[in-house]
């Protein structure tokens, strides 16, 4: 059978250490969480096994893509498999802020007797409805609760503030370097690039300063919802940020490398999106956490 | 379409799949990861039936007989979790990568190194699921919605467990969704137009974006639940601020578009059985797509309907009892395509259509039990009795499963190139249909009793039910092995199979010789072909 | 001005969202639309920020503080 319109790679063995490597990291980290000892290095194992499954297994794709291997039927295949990966991810990141809105504008005002709710205030003897939750249902309640309020709050208008428009900024370099690519004006485009990744590590340096600041002020996971919410959100956008640093770093090297010319670049769009996106969260994040 | 393929890439299509263990473990072809999920859901399949056997041993008789309660509890998550989890939906996907490339006229999925992975997850997903037994405390026991604060305040160690498995499974799930996109709409033969589709593929696609879409909600359930018992968050503490039943909202965001999931591949499945056996096109070919799509959408909307003990506004409960009523609609329409599609048609019984008309039987008693869950005046008498589990088990099994086994019978022909036996196909049809609805029947008069779900011990009024729904269960049990042996005899000592075993289906698939090449089409097909094979015309 | 704000927010998904069409379009055609939706999502997005900063100066908008939220 002579097949000449269609690609089918051959056999690998990426998925199989992926797997392997995942799930050491999951059993790894729920021991570690259940104080066993050799969880936090069973842990490390499974994310190296994981790094190098990624490493290898994007460099084969590369490698292949270089050589002239992919048509163009493959690569639009790669544009789907990019476009529905990060509908996922909005979806993911759905599911926390519907959390956070959830809480504010239902379950706090529900549990100072807002609405048919006219018997909780007696359960929750004291309680206000505020956002930012300053002090927890169980802190004012008779049973006593883990959860612990006593915190400041974080400025919008310090670090936050600062951040957003580090990040905003980065949005607007990777726009140019975009520009630069397609015009092919390749030294406008390492620098531009370089200069992206620069604000995004920018940005992951006052995030950890921030967490530094709204920790030592009392604000931590255990500050009941509102410190669930921030943490989770702040959490999971700086885990994307860091893994979009990364994917520009691995951009900017093949760059270099000469793999890009102005017509054939899905792999620059697809980070760069990824980027955008990673840009839009926080932009939500900043207007819904320290706005709104 | 530029035309370049390496010699190495080449190679692979005289030499057909390697040899011995390593084949299954680097294998990239669609039918190689199609047979893989299809042999692990049946593994799973027989696992979950096991555990419902020990719960139906322990309902035999009234009073504790064989477990204690926290063991019961135990039996009845992990059946849950092992059949939705790692029996029905990976069985789908087998069915997917065995059947969509061969329906579209492509040679193989679109991402094929993604979908090794897709499956190759699901083993490691499924063994730390199940080791959750063998774990200090024991397996979850909080049923397979594991609403907090029973999974997080009161719950096992093992439960993180547990999470983490979740995790594996949505991994897994949203490649496989991903790819079933890419392959969809990527790589149908270019002279395929998107309403020439048959149903199947149609209502994949349409799950697919289900599956993208709630899923990772689901990973954000079940990492705030990890959150909440181990680093001290409040998402699901009304102490802190939280709230229990946003727990609830999540779960359902993601519950009520899941099964959906599970019984739309379904719907496409005996969409090409019946006008196959009953010698006549499809009835209403687009209404079925069209179906299909608004029952994706409104299955977005209605989750609440789970909930209507929760305390809800009733604005909400109002809202959410209509939404979920107009659903009746859509899928009124595909039943009644389906009859119509029988409509002096000239029908024959063989194996595939007798458990696609049964299909259609049973799955609407189910919607209809559904519809009765749907008021919700009347649920705050049915809500968490055993009519809810006779009704979801009417859907699941005799929906999703019969479904599956309709499918396996139908396309058994093309996979091995071989027939099944279909005296005993017969046998087996009448053996499980009676036995299930033995088994399923007489929970609906336990449910409207009162007899609550999720218990091992229950009043006297309820035993004799009971008694007999137990024995339908080991019956159904049983047949089991009767469908094991079926497959085993078939694959072993079948007659062989010609290319279209069944003389009037219609499908790209018929067109292959059977076995089916390792490759499906080094050719896309061209339009008179893919005219000549489609469903509605 | 929050309506302002959460509905310049919904634009600006809109554009990604518009952005993702384009890249799965691929070719020249497809990398034009990317290039302009993100182009516009870019600028949307500073002015939300300047916009913001605008707001707050003027004092018609104050960042999250102890209220009643109800």
């Amino acid at each position: 059978m002579s097949n000449e319109k269609y690609y089918v790679p051959h056999g690998t063995y990426w998925p199989i250490i992926g797997s392997i490597g995942i799930s050491t990291l999951f059993v790894g980290f729920a021991n570690h969480m259940h104080q066993v000892g050799w969880g936090w290095p069973v842990m490390l194992l499974g994310f190296s096994i994981v790094a190098f499954m990624l490493f290898g297994w994007i460099g084969t794709v590369v490698n292949e893509s270089i050589s002239g291997t992919y048509n163009k039927q493959v690569d639009r295949s790669f544009r789907w498999g990019m476009s529905w990966f990060i509908f996922s991810e909005v979806m993911f990141f759905a599911a926390f802020f519907g959390a956070l809105l959830y809480a504010r504008t239902l379950s706090v005002p529900w549990l100072a007797g807002a609405d048919n709710n006219v018997f909780t205030p007696e359960l929750w003897e004291g309680f206000k409805a505020t956002w930012p939750l300053i002090s927890t249902p169980g802190e004012v309640g008779q049973n006593g609760t883990m959860f612990s309020t006593n915190f400041k709050l974080v400025d919008a208008w310090g670090l936050p503030a600062l951040n957003t428009a580090l990040l905003l900024s980065s949005g607007v370099t990777i726009t140019y370097a975009h520009h630069a690519l397609r015009s092919g004006h390749r030294n406008a485009l390492v620098a531009w690039m370089i200069a992206t990744i620069a604000l995004g590590v920018l940005f992951l340096g006052f995030q950890i300063t921030e967490y530094g600041h709204a920790y030592h002020d009392g604000l931590k996971l255990t500050s009941g919802i509102y410190g669930s919410t921030f943490y989770l959100l702040t959490g999971f956008h700086g885990f994307h940020v860091t893994v979009g640093v990364i994917m520009l770093t691995v951009i900017l090297y093949r760059i270099q490398k000469g793999h890009f010319n102005a017509d054939n670049h899905f792999a620059f769009e697809g980070v760069a999106w990824y980027w955008h996106f990673v840009d839009v969260v926080w932009l939500g994040l900043f207007i819904f956490v320290y706005w709104l | 379409m530029s035309s370049t393929t390496t010699a190495a890439a080449h190679d692979e299509h005289h030499h057909g799949p390697e040899k011995g263990l390593l084949r299954w473990i680097k294998t990239t072809n669609h039918k190689d990861i199609g047979t893989l999920y299809l042999w692990f859901s049946f593994l799973m399949l027989l696992i979950g039936g096991a555990l419902a056997m020990g719960i139906r041993a322990e309902l035999l008789q009234p009073g504790l007989q064989l477990f204690e309660p926290q063991f019961f509890n135990q039996l009845t998550t992990m059946h849950g979790l092992i059949m939705v989890f790692g029996a029905i939906m990976p069985a789908f996907v087998g069915l997917a990568n065995w059947l969509i490339p061969m329906m579209v006229g492509a040679p193989d999925m679109a991402l094929p190194r993604m979908n090794n992975w897709s499956f190759w997850i699901l083993p490691f997903a499924g063994a730390i699921l199940i080791s959750t037994f063998f774990m200090e405390g024991g397996a979850p026991a909080f049923g397979w919605t594991f609403y907090a604060p029973l999974s997080t305040t009161f719950a096992p160690d093992s439960t993180d467990f547990f999470i983490f498995a979740i995790h594996l499974l949505g991994f897994s799930s949203i490649m496989g969704s991903i790819n079933i996109i890419a392959t969809v709409l990527n790589m149908k033969a270019p002279e395929m137009r998107l309403m020439d589709m048959p149903l199947f593929v149609w209502t994949w696609l349409i799950t697919s974006f289900l599956l993208i879409g709630a899923m990772p909600v689901l990973a954000g359930a079940v990492t705030m639940m990890l959150t909440d018992r181990n680093f001290g968050t409040a998402f699901f503490d009304a102490t802190g601020g939280g709230d229990p039943v946003m727990f609830q909202h999540i779960f359902w965001f993601f519950g009520h578009p899941e099964v959906y999931i599970m019984i739309l591949p379904a719907f496409g499945i005996v969409s090409h059985i019946i006008p196959t056996f009953a010698r006549k096109p499809l009835f209403g070919y687009s209404s079925m797509v069209y179906a299909t799509a608004s029952i994706a959408f409104l299955s977005y909307i209605v989750w609440a309907h789970h909930m209507f003990l929760t305390g809800m506004p009733v604005a909400g409960e109002l809202y959410f009892m209509y939404a979920t009523m107009l659903i009746a609609v859509p899928t009124g329409v595909k039943v009644f395509n389906w009859v119509a599609t029988m409509w002096k048609g000239s029908l024959t019984f063989e194996t595939p259509m007798l458990w696609a008309l049964s299909f259609v039987f049973l799955f609407t008693i189910g919607g209809f039990s559904g519809l009765m869950l749907g008021i919700a005046p009347a649920d705050i008498q049915y809500h968490d009795t055993y009519f809810v589990v006779a009704h979801f088990h009417y859907v699941l099994v005799t929906g999703a499963l019969w479904g599956i086994i309709a499918a396996v019978f139908y396309w058994l022909p093309k996979w091995t190139g071989k027939m099944y036996n279909e005296t005993l196909g017969k046998v087996h049809f009448w053996w499980s249909l009676i036995s299930v609805n033995v088994v399923f029947f007489p929970q609906h008069f336990l449910g409207l009793a009162g007899m609550p779900r999720r218990i091992p011990d229950y009043a006297l009024q309820f035993a004799d039910f009971n008694y007999i729904s137990s024995i339908g269960a080991f019956s159904f049990g049983l047949s089991f092995l009767l469908f094991t042996y079926i497959v085993v005899d078939c694959i072993r000592n079948g007659k062989p199979a010609e290319a279209r075993p069944w003389y009037s289906a219609k499908g790209l698939e018929w067109t292959l010789s059977s076995p089916a090449a390792y490759h499906s089409f080094g050719e896309p097909p061209t339009r008179a072909e893919i005219l000549a094979e489609s469903q509605h015309s | 001005m929050d309506f302002v704000v959460i509905a310049i927010i919904i634009v600006i998904f809109f554009s990604l969202g518009s952005a993702v069409i384009g890249m799965l379009r691929g070719g020249r055609e497809g990398s034009d639309k990317m290039f302009k939706a993100l182009r516009v999502r870019v600028s949307l997005s500073v002015f939300l920020f300047l916009l913001l900063m605008f707001a707050s100066f003027m004092g018609w908008i104050e960042p999250n503080n102890i209220l009643p939220t109800q």
